[in-house]
Formats: C-alpha cells, sequence, structure tokens
C-alpha cells in the first residue's frame, strides 16, 4: 500500500473545496437541513415554557441548553448521509473518475473534498442555528451567548467527525442502499443503541466511573454532549457519579483535553482510513 | 511517448488485460480496436492511473503511478459516457476542469471555440443534447493542449457532420505532434488519419501495425466486431 501525502491540500484541493462549497449552498437538502435547525431553535425556545402552560419564549441559555440534544441528533444524521454519498455518489455518476483523470492526486481530492462539504456543513449548520438564536434574541432574554457559541462550534466539530466517518463509509461501501443503511444504523448506535448497552454493561460487570468514562469516549455524540455540559457547569454535578469523577479522579482540565483530543481523532482517524483506501483503489 | 510494458489488469477472476506491450509516438494517430470486453476502454483507465494493474506504463518517460497527476497532465481524456456534475452549466464545467488542468482563459476560450460550446455555455448539462455532452466532453480533453489525446468511442454520438470536425481537429492536433489515441468498434471518418492500429481480443493484443496489415491478416478496422485471433 502507497503511503499517503500527509499535506494540506494544494491549489488543487482548493479548486474542489470551492467548487463544493459553492455546490453546499445551491443544494437544497442542505437548505432544508438549515430551516429545520432554524426552526427547532425556535420549536425548543417557545416549547420549554409551552409545557407550563405559559406562551413565552425562554432565554438563549435555556434553549440553547436542550438545543443541544435535539440538534445534534439531526447534525449527526445528516453528516453521515451527507458523508456516506460524497465519493459513492460522484463514483456512480462517473464524475470520480473523469475528476481523477485530471492531474490531481487522490488524497488532494479527497481532503480538498472533504473539506469542502465540511465548511459548506458547518457554514449551513450556524446559519440555521445562528438565525433562530437571533430570533429567540429577539423575543427573549438574551443569556449565556458565550455557551451558544460554544455549542454552535461543538456541533461543527461533531458534524466534521460524522463527515470523517461517513467518508470512510464512502470509500468502503459500493452500493448507495447499503451505505445509507450503514449511515442509519451508525447514528441509531451512537443516538440510542450503545447508550443502552453501555448501561447494561456497566451493570452487568460492576463498571466504574472509570470504564464509564472510557465507554463513552467511544461514542462521538457523547464526547459532544460532555464538552457542552463542562462548558455549561464549571462543576459537572449534572453529571452525578461521572461529574464527581471527571472532577477528583480525571480533573477537569485533563477532562476538557481528552474531550477535546477524542472529538478530533473521531475526525481525524476515520479520514485517515479513507485516504489509506482511496489512494490504492480502483476509480 | 507512450509506453505500455506487459500491462496485466484482472478483476477477480476475470483478465481484462493480459501482458499488453504497445508504444505511441508523438503525431501518431493510433487506433485500439476490438469487440466490447475486449479491454479497450481498460487498458484506458490503467494509463490514466484509474486502475491498479501489473507492469509498466509511462508517459514522456514517467510512471503513471508515481507521478500520477504529472502524467495526467499530459493526457486529455474523452471518456465512453462523459459525466459531469449535474449542478453546473457548461461554461462552469469548462473553468472548474481548466481550473483542475491549470489551463489559462484563453485555453478555455479556444476550446470553447474549437467545439462550437459558445451558445450552450449558460445551459445545465443535463439540459445538452447527447452530441453536446461529447463536445464538451472533448472541450474539456483540450484544455491544457495535452500532447496525448485518449479518445474512448468518439464518434458514438456524433453525427456525420461532428465525425468531420472531429477528424479535422484530430489532423490538427497531430500536425502539433499530440499523440491520439482511439478507441472505437467503429472508426468511421477517423480511418483514414490512422498511422498504426492496435487490436485487441480478450485482453490480448493480437495485432499492432499500420491499418493495411491488418487486411493482410483478414481483419477489419472498421468492424472491431470481427476481431478474432
Amino acid at each position: 500500500m502507497r503511503l499517503v501525502a500527509f499535506r494540506a491540500p494544494g491549489q488543487k484541493g482548493i479548486v474542489v473545496l470551492r467548487r463544493e462549497l459553492e455546490q453546499a449552498f445551491s443544494n437544497l437538502w442542505l437548505l432544508l437541513y438549515s430551516l429545520t435547525l432554524g426552526a427547532l431553535v425556535a420549536l425548543i425556545s417557545y416549547g420549554g415554557h409551552a409545557w407550563l402552560g405559559e406562551a413565552a419564549f425562554q432565554g438563549l441559555g435555556r434553549t440553547t441548553a436542550s438545543l443541544l440534544n435535539l440538534a445534534s441528533l439531526v447534525v449527526v444524521l445528516a453528516s453521515l448521509l451527507m458523508g456516506t454519498t460524497s465519493i459513492l455518489g460522484e463514483r456512480e455518476r462517473g464524475t470520480l473518475a473523469a475528476q481523477l483523470a485530471q492531474p490531481i492526486g487522490r488524497g488532494e481530492f479527497l481532503i480538498g473534498k472533504f473539506l469542502g462539504q465540511a465548511l459548506g456543513l458547518f457554514m449551513t449548520t450556524s446559519l440555521g442555528i445562528g438565525v433562530g438564536g437571533i430570533a429567540v434574541s429577539i423575543v427573549a432574554p438574551v443569556d449565556q451567548v458565550g455557551f451558544f457559541v460554544t455549542v454552535l462550534a461543538l456541533l461543527g466539530g461533531l458534524s466534521t467527525a460524522m463527515l470523517a466517518v461517513g467518508y470512510l463509509v464512502s470509500v468502503v461501501v459500493r452500493d448507495r442502499v447499503q451505505a445509507l443503511l450503514v449511515a442509519i444504523l451508525l447514528w441509531f448506535w451512537w443516538a440510542i443503541g450503545m447508550d443502552l448497552v453501555t448501561m447494561g454493561v456497566m451493570v452487568a460487570a460492576h463498571l466504574g466511573e472509570a470504564s464509564l468514562w472510557g465507554l463513552l469516549l467511544l461514542n462521538p455524540l457523547e464526547v459532544a454532549r460532555l464538552l457542552a455540559v463542562l462548558g455549561l457547569e464549571p462543576d459537572p454535578y449534572i453529571l452525578g457519579p461521572l461529574g464527581s469523577f471527571l472532577r477528583d479522579v480525571a480533573g477537569l482540565s485533563q477532562a476538557w483535553a481528552t474531550l477535546s483530543a477524542a472529538l478530533c481523532l473521531w475526525t481525524v482517524l476515520p479520514l485517515l482510513a479513507a485516504l489509506l483506501l482511496f489512494q490504492d483503489q480502483d476509480v | 511517448m507512450l509506453w505500455v510494458e506487459r500491462v496485466t489488469k484482472r478483476f477477480g477472476s476475470i483478465v481484462a488485460l493480459q501482458a499488453v506491450d504497445m508504444r505511441v509516438e508523438a503525431g501518431e494517430v493510433v487506433a485500439l480496436i476490438g469487440p466490447n470486453g475486449a479491454g479497450k476502454t481498460t487498458l484506458f483507465r490503467c494509463i490514466l492511473g484509474l486502475l491498479r494493474f501489473q507492469g509498466h506504463i509511462w508517459v514522456n518517460g514517467m510512471d503513471v503511478w508515481r507521478h500520477g497527476p504529472k502524467v495526467r497532465r499530459l493526457i486529455g481524456y474523452v471518456p465512453q459516457s462523459p459525466a459531469f456534475h449535474d449542478g453546473m452549466t457548461a461554461g462552469e464545467t469548462l473553468r472548474y476542469y481548466a481550473r483542475l488542468r491549470d489551463a489559462p482563459e484563453a485555453h478555455i476560450e479556444e476550446a470553447m471555440a474549437t467545439m462550437s460550446l459558445e451558445s450552450v455555455l449558460p445551459r445545465r448539462v443535463q439540459e445538452l443534447s447527447g452530441g453536446m455532452r461529447q463536445r464538451l466532453a472533448v472541450a474539456l480533453a483540450l484544455l491544457g493542449q495535452p500532447p496525448l489525446l485518449l479518445l474512448d468511442e468518439p464518434t458514438a454520438n456524433l453525427d456525420r457532420e461532428g465525425q468531420e470536425h472531429l477528424a479535422t481537429l484530430i489532423r490538427h492536433l497531430t500536425e502539433r505532434g499530440a499523440a491520439v489515441m482511439v478507441a472505437s468498434h467503429h472508426l468511421g471518418l477517423l480511418l483514414p488519419l490512422v498511422t498504426k492500429v492496435v487490436a485487441l481480443h480478450e485482453g490480448k493484443v493480437v495485432y499492432q501495425g499500420p491499418p493495411q496489415g491488418l487486411a493482410e491478416i483478414g481483419l477489419s478496422a472498421q468492424k472491431g466486431e470481427d476481431l478474432a485471433p
């Protein structure tokens, strides 16, 4: 297997990146995704008080805290679906061969395409949630703007990681239906399945907080949620025994660094694997 | 210009190319003929580094795997079924590929004029007819003025006028020193331009030489389907 050239995308990679970015803004699905996120922000803000029988919008801080759980599910699913159909879609349409028949390296092409799509996803996510946040700020108290921005950045990080996982699937699987199925299964596993299994394992094997901490790092969705919680609460008491473990044993700054590194690894490792496989594949 | 040395390509248990040797020199027009499944397109894809293979392929002394992007800078490729990004217009497609090929604006203008594409530039590629898509594919292959052109069934979607246009283009290109490889079932109006024929059958080269030599062994360059060892 040939070695991958570990370098930033060159001029050709940037050409691919730009095309992907331009496509993102004319992509109806991404527009719909952006609108969904914006509507979600407004609904969460209104719904937070509606169940108490009050017809009023809740403030930005509370909205953001509720938003994280729901928006992360949408972001993860959209990013996985986008990633799994990326290289595979180009391969099916014949445009992959057309582009790789040009003077561009495969690594440069893949990284350029990935960065373009990641940036497009981040911008449409920011647009949807940002516009929703501004709308909420007009009608409700503006508080914890820093937390709102942190959650936005975390959703960006999470979508980039999930896009990378999607790219790996896209390079490995050669059938669109199979790829979409894998994306949905992965989403289900990280959104629900893994939590249930983790709880079951914890109870059955009488594992402690240290094991729980290790298992949570294997779920990028939980990694992003934990980072958000640590961003919101300097004392992570709301995490229960895990919070105590992080504060007293692991150390909060250590926990921050570990979670951030885990989210980065969830991006780098799948992308690297995709690059290595793509480098030697028949197109 | 192009050296192909003992190139073998397998897809699982199927041998698509078997120890193929051939050379193409500057200014030559080489017809790659053979029936469906003979390995014509596979050979082109190997030359472009799109497929892994055993053996060696060099373009201007550079190995296609080791110097992939540099080699592909020297090659213009027109695939059998040209594929474009549907959301883009013909003009955007030309500019995108020009940037990938480092081709200056003058080359875009020249390719557009050569293939008479000016009127369709604002149209989305999915709205173009088969003939226009073929013209666009040829225009893309001309960007950067590559010294080697690989044309896979270039006459398939072209009417007589289009074929004549392509024949004139190939004549001009070879006069400027470019080499052209044409893979085809039916060479049609391109046949008089051909200086060498490489006949493939079941992945093997069964004839390599001047077009006149084909008749001597009972084969026809006009009908690749008739090829048999």
